[in-house]
């Protein structure tokens, strides 16, 4: 290994040299950005670009969650049967979570028809959305390991039922770092109606290092903690303590040589100074034109919230983070009784604002090498439950993806006749979190974090199957 | 988690096969084992797995080899489904044989066919279970989970018990349960088929999952068939030597330690073995320690390593300016007998044990409100320095000392031994809510019980071995069960007991009788309120009933009249069933009867009032959070195989595992006492754990000491002494401290004394190149490295930097809060902020200050912190409204200690966050800043800086007395209290050098003041408002504290009794024992030392008397504590003061109210960000510098 102090010396010289100034100390945190450059590649823990595994199509993510779990007969995967055996008993075994209020077959109160050149069939209660089906993969053949929330969520977002492990965002972000220093890797776009199940555990960075936890961006007010000063003051006031600050720590540092921490904690206080700049603008939506704001939703009161989620969340990619999470509130898909109701209500939040992202990415040609995924973390059941509802469902669900190099107009899988369960090409949660890793040039078994004596892994022990299908 | 359906459906593949490849070995041309099987593995196999070599314990010379499996106890093959066969697996994915001797591919072809065949042989496997066996097995599995627990050993609902067919058959009240041979018969069924059971109602709160339809038919066709018992389960699993032998032992870390002998030279004067080991490997890479560290360095290093706290100013300077030899003994004596020690180390423990105020895995993350007497026990052990293994005695098997449940009296060290146990219930528990109560999430419960033990205790990565034997370290899978089944007996998955209801009761027999005659004799106290109450609505019910006559029809009316105006005991039947009627009509309750009779409202208030002060003496029994065992021996405990919950292996009895032990009779399970429930498993660990030389306990310790001072151990993957970790870096020394731990009665402060003295606890942290090139990451210590302080320790270092910590210790959580945009915040405000230790550590909202510093989540436990550097951090300190409080506290104190020149400030700033003076450069850099900030907020350098209250703040004592002016006019209601008045006078002095100032404060905000020198008096004046509350008098000393204060002569309240006459209050004469009056001689009131003075006769000063509140009447004590003058709060009436803390630069104003602090209400603060942002922003830089930050 080379012997730290000659190097940090002449970076002590090298910024004496230059004097005090932007210029130095960008330099200063270039200088920390590469210290660790001999460590293994991955190991490292900072956010610096690292190059995928092998050439990628996808650059960064953007994951549209749909908490609550969606019902899939109802909005994309259509099941003439059940208007078939409406009200009839459900022939064989049905994993329910609460049989006593489990009833009989239940139809779908809405419509489909097919779209677009793939035709592939819509529910109507997603009419913008439908206009996109030529962009995205359907996936029918999902399921889960468990049929309540918690567990589910945990699986979903970190591959098993058990809390505490590092969100699939955080391993995308240990894996590849990411392309805006001045902005975090992994931003979470979360509801300012309140938060998920199960809270910020959804991105959390579990044993990862906490630098690739999700930054929680609010969509309003303030978009990070502390992002300004809790008093007022004018910004030259506060330029004057950073910069008082950097002196004395640099006098300090200069006593210290080959402290390599010093620098970067010379450097955190640096970001934090862009950052201050950066995220304010990336939260600015007035840059953006009334025609986009409509695009969006903004413009009306049923899609304004999530709409300005998405166009935060284009907006964050467009400056190089790397894993965007918009989530909404509560578990708005979890209709567990008044499905019709409630999944217009939910559809009429989302579904403007999400096929306009889709239309805006495309538009700019960022569609190409952004994933957009959209999904739950499980399904519903075909049967009612408490008459008009629909229980969770764990055996089958559906979600899409697009761009990123994922096949435009593609159907994959299939569930059974009742929608219930995933029969052909099944793709499992892991499945899935492999395909994603894959995309964005990260093999699942490669990318390890030592811990405790394990390689640990997105993927755990399994062998998940990236599912080369869907891949355009 | 998955369902059981789903894994009754994996249980039927698994079982079921054999059944199909009878069918399929009828087919001619299938490979048969003797002939066709047996050459193949002769020559590729059976060198590993014959009958003798049995690698892995996996014999493959015969079918039943195949079929009974390796360690695990899995098969190896799942005849007629190769591709469920392990054995197959391995042997397509080039594991099996293993190097480069793979199969051909005929040969794999070959094994393929024959399992797909059945795995025929020219014998038939004993090993395999009939059709019928299996089922019945199945179904017993069936119904252990959804049956038993209702039904079974715990409980026998119903009379009925469904352990065994016979017992089902027997029935019970509903009569029998089953009848072989007919399942349609069979109530069992019956019920079941109905939905009836398992219970609707119960099956949610059970955890229990309703029985599907392949379930219940295949218990029907368990009846059909005769419903016969299963056979027995497999025997308790024995060793022979196969899996872990003694080379495996030879690991260094199992290997017990070795007293090595000192190498020859120790350092400069050293005779510190640690400094003897350390300088030895030095001087062979030819380098040598730094040079000692400054002073200053070492005390800030030392009290934070000690105490997690920063030196204060006072400290740093009585230690560096200390010429004495034995400063630095002294100094070290001092801080290891502060009590902030036991709450620094016992963090560090905490952190390892894994501790949390809540459940932590549901939404909800329930808290759990006795865990924290853990925490305590802890932070007492450490500051009285119990021995460590009697530490871990206690935490392992409290409960097993002694028979606790049969004793006499708690005692306070029976107390302790019992919530020690709450070392054992630090795990994430989500098994309150019936969701997440299933088995699989119980077995968690016990498999992170048992990776916290582990890790924290025996350096040890175990839970590898929960799925599959270790990889790297000699832990089979059994071994991993056989220790976790000591805890089993405590946490039993199929006897469950949720969190809350898991307590340990701390009383003895003689405590619970003495609690229950005194709740008795309370509830005779409370027996006569009752009937008071009923006599007291009974006369005024009836006094009611009489107004209420004219609603009454005409019939009933007179003879209505006439049952009341009977005595009670007189009426007729039918004269009380009328009253009773019309009561019921008109006085449904009490509520006519309050609104109407205010003397029915005052008494009833006045009863409950009584009667609830009564009932809040009752006293009950506490109970503590620890573990004890749920019966007297341990259950039958059986390996998972896969670690998967349905998937039962061999039984296994509790032990230890196998290579880290030597003789068997090491770990030997004895029952510590009759008639109590205590298999002694977890006492049998103790005692083995903490056996002289055991190989890990010693080590782990002193190496996560070690690692707590010089920031990585000797063995640097401090939760990882085995395969996988790093080797220890100075191997004899860890040894040597290992042993010497033991010997010294395994003292921690005995340990941390040692390692603080050495030599190279006390070297220069800066790095020399020459060294450096030889050994850049410092592992042979020839620096002290530099280290960021921890989360706690910036947190409680800020907050006793400005005083705002407050230092009280032990008891429930102080709770935090959410911050507007979901920061978690300090909760309680005012008070003082308690130390970091003492916070609600909810799993779900850790305190985010402390979080962003990498202060752990307690998923399980940790072992070693990581330290980040991380741009939320530098938001934070810069931006949040933590440090910009405790920055304009600071500043604040700075400008009241009179620091007025920018260089005094910058002085006085420096010394209260680095503890030193600035030097050079530094001098000229923060004056510049200074003067130029002030500039830019447009503030001329001290003229605008809030001169008058500065001066109050700003001098050198002073103190107060205060009256509440509501209370003179509750006293006097009808007369308008309109104006104070009174004589302020300085006494007569014969050096003539009396000097002192005095207020008069309405509501905190200043009316009059003055400036007396010495025998002189002026009079005062204050008009007083309907609004006015609190007033105060104030005196203060500006120079001669011990005379020179203002006393108040006359000190009158001006009260207006209407028609244009006035009654004057003496407020001294009241205070003082007279009567207000103010008649007779002159009084004065003297708030510095809180007399009452009154003139005699003559005119000279009389009698004095202690100023005393007179109940209901208007004084209220007041001291006023500047900032940073190191006055201890007295109360000027001698009362006993609560909720403050004395000490140096404590408080802003202190209002105490006959006694108690009443916080700061109605009184102005000066502030100095109000004054000078500038000098605050300076307190904020230096906050966030990195010399505030890190630890030289």
């Amino acid at each position: 290994m080379n012997t730290i102090s000659s190097s940090t010396i002449s970076r002590r010289n090298c910024l004496g040299q230059m004097g005090s100034g932007l210029a130095s100390i960008a330099l200063a945190q270039l200088l920390a950005e590469q210290a660790p450059a001999d460590h293994p590649a991955r190991e490292v823990h900072d956010l610096k670009p690292r190059e995928p595994m092998f050439p990628a199509r996808a650059k960064r993510v953007i994951q549209l969650f749909m908490h609550g779990g969606p019902s899939q007969m109802d909005l994309l995967d259509p099941k003439p049967a059940l208007e078939k055996y409406d009200g009839k008993n459900f022939p064989g075994v049905i994993d329910v979570q609460q049989a006593e209020a489990a009833g009989g077959i239940l139809k779908s109160p809405f419509t489909f028809a097919r779209h677009g050149e793939s035709g592939i069939a819509v529910s109507d209660l997603m009419p913008h959305f439908a206009g996109c089906v030529d962009d995205v993969t359907v996936m029918r053949s999902m399921f889960t390991e468990h049929i309540n929330h918690e567990p589910a969520l945990w699986m979903i977002h970190t591959g098993q039922t058990i809390p505490g492990r590092p969100s699939i965002g955080s391993w995308v972000t240990y894996g590849l770092g990411s392309e805006n220093q001045d902005l975090p890797a992994y931003v979470v776009l979360d509801d300012p109606r309140g938060l998920p199940v199960d809270g910020i555990r959804n991105w959390s960075s579990g044993w990862l290092p906490p630098i690739y936890q999700g930054t929680r961006f609010r969509a309003t007010g303030v978009p990070v903690w502390n992002l300004n000063p809790s008093r007022k003051i004018a910004t030259e006031l506060d330029q004057a303590r950073r910069n008082y600050l950097v002196r004395l720590d640099r006098v300090h540092r200069d006593r210290r040589p080959g402290e390599a921490e010093l620098d970067a904690r010379l450097a955190s206080y640096q970001l934090a100074a862009r950052m201050q700049v950066s995220a304010t603008s990336a939260l600015d939506l007035s840059q953006e034109t009334e025609q986009t704001h409509k695009l969006y939703g903004i413009d009306e009161g049923t899609t304004e919230s999530y709409g300005r989620r998405c166009l935060l969340a284009r907006r964050l990619v467009e400056q190089g983070v790397r894993y965007v999470q918009v989530f909404i509130n509560g578990q708005i898909w979890d209709h567990h009784s008044g499905l019709e109701k409630g999944l217009r209500e939910s559809c009429a939040r989302t579904d403007k604002p999400v096929a306009g992202l889709l239309k805006d990415l495309k538009q700019r040609g960022m569609l190409e090498d952004t994933l957009v995924i959209w999904g739950g973390e499980f399904g519903r059941l075909p049967i009612s439950q408490s008459k008009n509802g629909r229980d969770h469902n764990r055996q089958g669900f559906t979600i899409w993806m697009a761009g990123g190099g994922v096949k435009a107009g593609h159907v994959h899988g299939a569930s059974d006749e009742f929608a219930y369960a995933a029969v052909e090409d099944r793709v499992s949660v892991l499945d899935f979190h492999a395909t994603v890793l894959h995309l964005l040039g990260l093999d699942n078994r490669k990318l390890v974090y030592h811990r405790n004596g394990l390689d640990e892994r997105l993927t755990g022990i399994n062998e998940p199957r990236v599912v080369s299908e869907i891949l355009a | 988690m998955k369902s059981l359906l789903c894994s009754f459906i994996a249980l039927l593949f698994a079982l079921q096969g054999f059944v199909h490849a009878e069918e399929d070995t009828r087919q001619t041309g299938v490979p048969v084992f003797e002939p066709d099987i047996v050459p193949l593995l002769k020559k590729n196999c059976w060198k590993c797995h014959s009958a003798k070599s049995r690698k892995g314990e996996l014999s493959l010379q015969t079918l039943d080899g195949f079929l009974r499996g390796g360690e695990s106890g899995e098969a190896a093959i799942v005849p007629g489904k190769p591709g469920l066969s392990p054995l197959m697996e391995l042997i397509d994915r080039g594991e099996m044989p293993p190097g480069n001797d793979s199969l051909g591919r005929s040969d794999r072809d070959l094994i393929r066919q024959w399992i797909a065949g059945g795995a025929r042989g020219q014998k038939e496997s004993s090993e395999i279970l009939s059709e019928a066996q299996s089922l019945a097995r199945r179904v017993y599995f069936l119904m252990e989970i959804k049956c038993q627990p209702c039904h079974g050993r715990a409980k026998q609902e119903g009379e009925l018990d469904l352990r065994s067919v016979a017992s089902a058959i027997k029935g019970g009240k509903s009569g029998p349960a089953l009848v072989q041979g007919d399942a349609d018969a069979s109530l069992l069924v019956k019920r079941v088929a109905e939905d009836q059971m398992p219970p609707r109602d119960m099956r949610y709160k059970l955890s229990i999952k309703p029985v599907n339809e392949t379930e219940l038919e295949m218990i029907r066709q368990w009846i059909d068939d005769g419903a016969i018992d299963p056979p027995p389960p497999p025997g308790v699993i024995k060793d022979d030597g196969l899996l872990v032998n003694d080379e495996d032992r030879q690991w260094w870390s199992f290997q017990p330690p070795r007293l090595p002998e000192l190498p020859g030279r120790a350092g400069r004067g050293s005779n510190n073995p640690i400094d003897a080991f350390l300088l030895d490997r030095l001087r062979r890479e030819g380098l040598g320690y730094s040079p000692p560290a400054q002073r200053q360095a070492l005390i800030r290093r030392l009290t934070v390593d000690l105490t997690g706290l920063i030196p204060s100013a006072e400290e740093t300077e009585a230690f560096t300016s200390d010429p004495s030899p034995d400063a630095y003994d002294r100094l070290v004596d001092r801080v290891l007998s502060s009590p902030r020690y036991g709450e620094r180390w016992a963090q560090h423990w905490l952190d390892a044990s894994g501790y949390a105020d809540s459940e932590g895995s549901a939404s909800a993350d329930q808290l759990w409100p006795l865990v924290y007497q853990y925490r305590d026990y802890v932070i007492r052990a450490l500051n009285s320095d119990k021995p460590y293994d009697r530490f871990l005695l206690e935490q392992l098997a409290g409960d097993q000392l002694a028979n606790y449940a049969q004793l006499d009296r708690m005692t306070p060290e029976l107390r302790d031994n019992l919530v020690a146990t709450g070392y054992l219930r630090n795990c994430i528990d989500p098994t309150t809510s019936p969701e997440t109560n299933f088995l699989i999430d119980r077995y968690q419960v016990l498999a992170d019980t048992v990776e916290i033990v582990s890790s924290s205790l025996m350096g040890l990565t175990m839970r590898c071995a929960r799925c599959h034997s270790h990889k790297y370290d000699p832990i089979p899978l059994r071994d991993y069960y056989r220790f976790t089944a000591i805890f089993a007996t405590s946490y039993s998955p199929y006897e469950w007991v949720k969190p809350l209801q898991r307590y340990v009761v701390l009383a003895g027999k003689k405590d619970h009788e003495d609690i229950a005659s005194f709740n008795a004799g309370i509830n005779n106290q409370i027996h006569p309120f009752n009937l008071e109450m009923i006599a007291l609505e009974k006369s005024h019910g009836e006094m009611f009933l009489l107004t209420k006559l004219a609603e009454i029809p005409e019939s009933e009316r007179t003879t209505l009249a006439e049952a009341l105006e009977v005595e009670e005991a007189k009426r007729t039947g039918d004269q009380k069933k009328l009253i009773e009627d019309a009561r019921k009509k008109f006085l449904p309750d009490d509520k006519p009867l309050l609104e109407k009779y205010a003397s029915y409202k005052q008494a009833k208030e006045s009863l409950l009032n009584r009667k609830a002060k009564l009932e809040k003496q009752r006293r009950s029994t506490e109970n503590s959070h620890g573990l004890s065992d749920m019966r007297p021996e341990p259950d039958p405990f059986y390996m998972l195989r896969r670690g998967e919950w349905h998937n039962r292996g061999r039984q296994v009895l509790p032990n230890v595992p196998a290579a880290i032990k030597r003789e068997p009779e090491e770990f030997m399970v004895q029952k510590p006492y009759q008639d109590g429930n205590a298999s002694g498993t977890r006492l049998a660990l103790a005692r083995w754990l903490t056996q002289p030389d055991h190989p890990l306990t010693g080590r782990v310790m002193v190496n996560r000491a070690w690692q707590h001072f010089f920031g990585s151990g000797i063995v640097s993957t401090a939760g990882d002494f085995g395969h996988t970790g790093t080797p220890p870096s100075h191997p004899e020394l860890l040894d040597w401290l290992s042993l010497n731990f033991v010997r010294q009665g395994w003292s921690m402060k005995q340990l941390h004394r040692l390692v603080v003295t050495s030599e190279a606890y006390q070297q220069d942290s800066r790095s020399r190149p020459s060294a450096s090139e030889v050994d850049p990451d410092n592992q042979l210590l020839w620096r002290m490295p530099m280290r960021r302080i921890d989360a706690e320790t910036l947190r409680d270092s800020v907050l006793s930097l400005t005083g705002q910590v407050n230092y009280q210790m032990y008891g429930s959580p102080a709770g935090v809060r959410s911050g507007g945009d979901g920061q978690v915040l300090y909760g309680p405000e005012g008070q003082g902020e308690q130390r970091s230790i003492y916070l609600l550590h909810r799993r779900s909202t850790p305190l985010t200050l402390l979080e962003t510093f990498d202060a752990p989540r307690m998923n399980t436990n940790c072992i070693q912190r990581r330290t980040s550097t991380v741009v939320s951090q530098a938001l934070l300190m810069l931006n949040s409204e933590f440090t910009e409080q405790q920055a304009g506290i600071l500043a604040t104190q700075i400008l009241a200690a009179n620091a007025t020149t920018p260089a005094e400030q910058l002085e006085a700033a420096y010394q209260a966050v680095l503890g030193r003076a600035p030097v050079g450069e530094e001098n000229k850099l923060g004056i510049a800043f200074l003067e130029n900030q002030r500039r830019r907020y447009g503030i001329r350098n001290g003229s605008t800086v809030a001169p008058d209250m500065k001066s109050v703040l700003g001098m050198h004592a002073s103190k107060g007395i205060t009256f509440d002016l509501e209370a003179v006019r509750k006293a006097h209601p009808t007369a308008r209290l309109t104006r104070f008045q009174g004589i302020a006078a300085l006494g007569f002095y014969p050096d003539g050098e009396g000097d002192a100032n005095w207020y008069v404060i309405i509501d905190g905000e200043k009316q009059e003041e003055g400036h007396l020198l010495n025998n002189s008096f002026s009079h005062l004046q204050v008009d007083l408002d309907d609004e006015d509350h609190f007033l105060t008098l104030i005196t203060s000393s500006n120079g001669n504290m011990a005379t020179d204060w203002t006393f108040f002569g006359n000190p009158s309240l001006v009260l207006e009794t209407g028609g244009g006459s006035s009654q004057i209050l003496d407020l001294a004469d009241v205070v003082g024992g007279g009567d207000g009056s103010g008649t007779g001689n002159n009084t004065g009131l003297d708030p510095w030392t809180g007399m009452v003075v009154r003139e005699k006769a003559d005119g000279t000063n009389g009698q004095a008397n202690q100023v005393h509140p007179v109940p209901g009447y208007p004084l209220v004590d007041c001291v006023f504590v500047p900032h940073g003058t190191g006055m201890i709060p007295v109360s000027t009436t001698g009362l006993q003061v609560s909720g403050i803390s004395a000490g140096s630069g404590n408080s802003t104003f202190c209002h105490i109210w006959n006694g108690h602090n009443q916080g700061v209400n109605g009184l102005k603060q000066f502030r100095a960000v109000d004054n000078d942002p500038a000098l605050v922003d300076l307190c904020l830089v230096l906050l966030n510098s990195a010399e505030f930050l890190y630890v030289d």
